[in-house]
């Protein structure tokens, strides 16, 4: 199984397995912006106990689901991890708690045509913001380049007051002005 | 080339860029990520093939898994 298969097979299951779910990290700001190759895909998801098992029973046999979540370092979000077997690729499945933003941006979340599905995925503003705050808590270029990459893409039909409002929470306008300064105007 | 037009080389390149990925499918802009993932992994894995010619493919799974490893290190602050 390749990684583009393998992350095709995890959206499947968590469909399968009627988790609530949306596309995040790189695959979506690959999805609102330009694409760069990714050693991993992330969902948010809203699971309990039960569902991590039914999710365990759908996965193909060549994908192994973790079955003791750990915690990603930045932010202490629980996560699930689902390896590739012979692969260093991995899909991470990180559990939707308490911060505001992760609650909002699941809300939001829009539902996309794409693979001859309708898959969930996080809208541009929220991967615009969720970069940002990373770019900013772990001091990643690449989530950096990620939000510049979205902003150009996607700039003229963004809803800025979203994301301003966000930015300002996060403490990250000063860097959403910086990005969008550097975008070559068309 | 001065710094200028470097910086003008830059910007038009990047136009193209973006033009490029407005252009492109849907199902292709969630799935590159991974197609390019693995594109890098095999020419790394012939990499470390050409390398070390006496190692087997479960060693060159480990030594590909440790550079990747240095990588991801050098991308954390």
């Amino acid at each position: 199984m390749t990684a583009d298969e393998a992350a095709v097979a995890v959206i499947d299951a968590l469909d399968r397995a009627a988790i609530p779910s949306m596309i995040v990290g790189s695959l979506a700001s690959n999805f609102h912006g330009i694409p760069r190759a990714t050693r991993d895909a992330d969902f948010l998801i809203q699971i309990g106990p039960a569902s991590i098992k039914a999710l365990a029973e759908v996965l193909p046999d060549a994908l192994r689901l973790e079955p003791q979540a750990s915690f990603e370092t930045v932010t202490g979000t629980a996560r699930y991890l689902v390896t590739l077997r012979n692969s260093p690729f991995v899909c991470e499945l990180f559990v939707c708690g308490d911060d505001p933003h992760d609650r909002a941006r699941f809300e939001r979340r829009q539902r996309v045509r794409a693979l001859g599905h309708t898959v969930t995925m996080a809208t541009a503003e929220d991967m615009i913001i969720t970069k940002l705050r990373w770019a900013s808590l772990a001091n990643r270029g690449k989530d950096r380049d990620d939000a510049r990459n979205m902003v150009a893409v996607r700039g003229a039909d963004l809803d800025w007051a979203y994301i301003e409002h966000w930015c300002d929470v996060h403490g990250t306008r000063s860097l959403l002005r910086d990005i969008r300064d550097s975008i070559p105007r068309t | 080339m001065g710094v200028p037009s470097i910086a003008i080389l830059a910007d038009v390149l990047y136009r193209e860029e973006v033009a490029r990925a407005r252009a492109m499918s849907p199902d292709d802009k969630l799935l590159e990520g991974p197609r390019l993932f693995d594109r890098a992994c095999r020419l790394m894995c012939d990499g470390i093939r050409h390398e070390h010619p006496d190692l087997d493919e479960a060693g060159v799974r480990a030594l590909l898994q440790e550079r990747l490893d240095r990588i991801s290190a050098l991308e954390r602050p």
